[in-house]
């Protein structure tokens, strides 16, 4: 795994793959990995009276294999101001835009975005940000910097027979619909082929780099998988504060993890959406668990490793665990 | 011929595999399909108040609609990149299928310079647009060009005429205030025995009941019935096809008189139970 900022020629040769074997697009493969999912979703018991389906997500996903417990709390806590970390990550969405077309940025990207958000359609965003404090404000902007002042001069302009896309929204069906997995990725380029996969999936990303982006980076190469019956031929991570692109080749045992993980993810779900108890399991993030007060595991697990407790943690999808944490 | 991976072969083999020769609703058919509709609908524009009052059904409203889920007139259009995505993107996607050697990035520009010469509602906001934003809108049609582009295997079909405005048909006749727009972004046309025949190709999420929509509204404006409708969801990857049959589009007149009916009645500012429409007269002869 290379962790050294990439050069942009360099960078436009990672993402096209170049030196590398390309597997061979297997759609057998992806046939096998349906028909998994497609057992995990049949089994998972989803009543089709009820009208309620699963939804899959990355962040609902990453949650409830951490803690069942912890993801009923969130959820019964409701939705809270978004994290300066969240915004701050909408933000570089739109940044990343202008900046894949070859436009320059302005002097002060965050200056700008309300009025770019709105028009890109992100009512919502634009009203997060005016509705900042300006200590909130300058929070969100010293990381939209931290991460985009070098970004003009690290990404490249990608060739037009790359097929851009960007923010590629990913949806897949399972067991008649009960079962809906979803994501959006950052961007794709390339193309599925017919002998040998095509596309390279990245993750663009303005936080520090996590354990789960590799779960992430599967969870999206799994998607592609079943949308176009072949997997992808790269997938992985781009940090926008250092410049580091980590990718993968796509294989058989990615796959069949990712597969695995979401199949896991997808009897928790159901199991939880038709009421069951939630599993307790101590993990790294108990100290920011809204549910911390009443949970004697918690409790403990946080106690035996000596961290103290502090003030409530205003957590959502992106936490940063302390380092070395998972 | 260029190799396919197995969605884009899996697309082109719903286009083309097992296609009629001809469409399985004559001409005779349709008019009889245009009388009826007429008729069920001609009870409830009786109802309607006031000049300039028009109802508008479309694909993307028909859903709701049929579900009964508006809860009043909609909000006035505004223009936005997600909006405009289409719009920009599809006659780019033309511009590819037309000639390969222009970049994805030259079509779409294209496609910006065309829209703001012709200096309608998109042209005049794009012209309005800085760079940053006008840049903003530009990554979104090209994204959606990208996708359209992979999505269907254009490259393998003869003929294909891209469309991005609507198809309109008002059914009680020429000026009068019920409007039906269809939407298909690509026909795809095969030669038959009796002349030239069409595919209706549209992108996005899959709903057999817009689909029937679009080939009713297709037909009776065009006075011939597609062969065959297929769906494409860049998202899912799903594919959904119905050939055209009179089941099929009698369907959609139903459809479309229950969900006039249920729309007349909320921009009218009136609820009721019954739909006013007279739905008992749908049946063929």
């Amino acid at each position: 795994m290379k962790s050294e900022p990439v050069a942009p020629s360099d960078l436009v040769d990672r993402i096209r793959g170049l030196g590398l074997e390309r597997p061979q697009a297997d759609e057998a493969l992806a046939g096998r990995v349906r028909a998994q999912l497609e057992e995990a979703a049949g089994s998972a018991g989803v009543d089709p009276l009820t009208d309620a389906s699963v939804r899959v997500n990355k962040s609902s996903l990453r949650d409830v294999l951490i803690c069942e417990s912890r993801l009923v709390a969130f959820r019964a806590r409701g939705s809270s101001r978004p994290s300066a970390n969240l915004l701050a990550g909408k933000v570089m969405d739109l940044v990343f835009a202008l900046v894949a077309v070859g436009e320059r940025l302005p002097a002060d990207p965050l200056a700008t975005v309300s009025r770019l958000a709105r028009v890109a359609g992100e009512q919502t965003l634009a009203a997060e940000l005016d509705a900042l404090s300006p200590g909130e404000r300058q929070e969100v902007a010293d990381i939209v910097t931290a991460c985009s002042s070098s970004l003009a001069d690290r990404w490249p302009l990608l060739p037009d027979s790359a097929m851009m896309r960007l923010q590629e929204p990913l949806r897949v069906e399972l067991a008649g619909g009960l079962v809906v997995l979803s994501g959006r990725v950052d961007l794709v380029v390339g193309r599925p082929a017919a002998d040998r996969a095509g596309a390279t999936l990245v993750d663009v990303k303005s936080g520090h780099r996590r354990h789960d982006d590799t779960l992430d980076a599967g969870w999206y190469a799994l998607l592609e998988t079943l949308r176009h019956r072949a997997a992808p031929f790269q997938v992985g991570t781009y940090y926008l504060r250092d410049g580091v692109l980590d990718l993968a080749v796509v294989d058989e045992e990615l796959i069949g993890r990712a597969a695995a993980r979401v199949g896991d993810g997808i009897a928790r779900l159901a199991r939880l959406g038709a009421g069951s108890i939630a599993d307790v399991t101590p993990n790294g993030l108990c100290p920011w668990c809204p549910a911390l007060d009443a949970c004697d595991a918690g409790r403990r697990h946080v106690e035996e490793r000596g961290i103290a407790f502090g003030p409530g943690y205003d957590a959502d999808e992106d936490d940063e665990p302390p380092e070395g944490e998972v | 011929m260029t190799e396919l991976g197995a969605h884009q072969a899996a697309v082109r083999d719903a286009v083309l595999e097992g296609l009629a020769l001809t469409p399985s609703v004559g001409t005779f058919e349709l008019g009889q399909l245009k009388i009826r509709l007429a008729r069920s609908l001609r009870p409830r524009a009786a109802g309607q108040d006031g000049p300039g009052v028009e109802i508008h059904l479309d694909s993307f409203r028909l859903p709701t609609a049929l579900r009964r889920s508006e809860t009043g007139p909609r909000e006035a259009f505004e223009w936005n990149a997600p909006r405009a995505a289409r719009s920009l993107g599809l006659p780019a996607v033309a511009t590819l299928w037309r000639n390969p050697g222009v970049g994805l990035g030259s079509a779409v520009e294209g496609s910006v310079q065309s829209a703001v010469s012709d200096a309608k509602s998109l042209g005049l906001w794009l012209a309005e647009l800085d760079s940053p934003e006008r840049a903003m809108v530009v990554a979104q049609a090209r994204s959606w060009a990208a996708r359209a582009w992979l999505a269907v295997p254009w490259s393998s079909f003869e003929r294909v005429q891209f469309r991005a405005d609507a198809v309109w048909f008002r059914p009680l006749g020429p000026g009068t205030p019920m409007v039906m727009r269809a939407r298909r972004d690509a026909t795809v046309r095969t030669r038959g025995p009796r002349g030239v025949e069409h595919v209706l190709v549209t992108l996005g999420p899959p709903d057999p009941s817009v689909a029937r929509f679009n080939a009713l509204v297709v037909g009776l404006v065009s006075g011939r019935a597609p062969l065959r409708t297929v769906v494409v969801d860049p998202s899912s990857g799903s594919i959904e096809v119905a050939d055209v049959g009179a089941d099929l589009l009698h369907r959609a007149v139903e459809e479309a008189v229950r969900a006039i009916s249920w729309i007349s009645g909320l921009e009218t500012g009136r609820s009721s139970g019954r739909s006013g429409a007279n739905t008992d007269d749908l049946g063929w002869d």
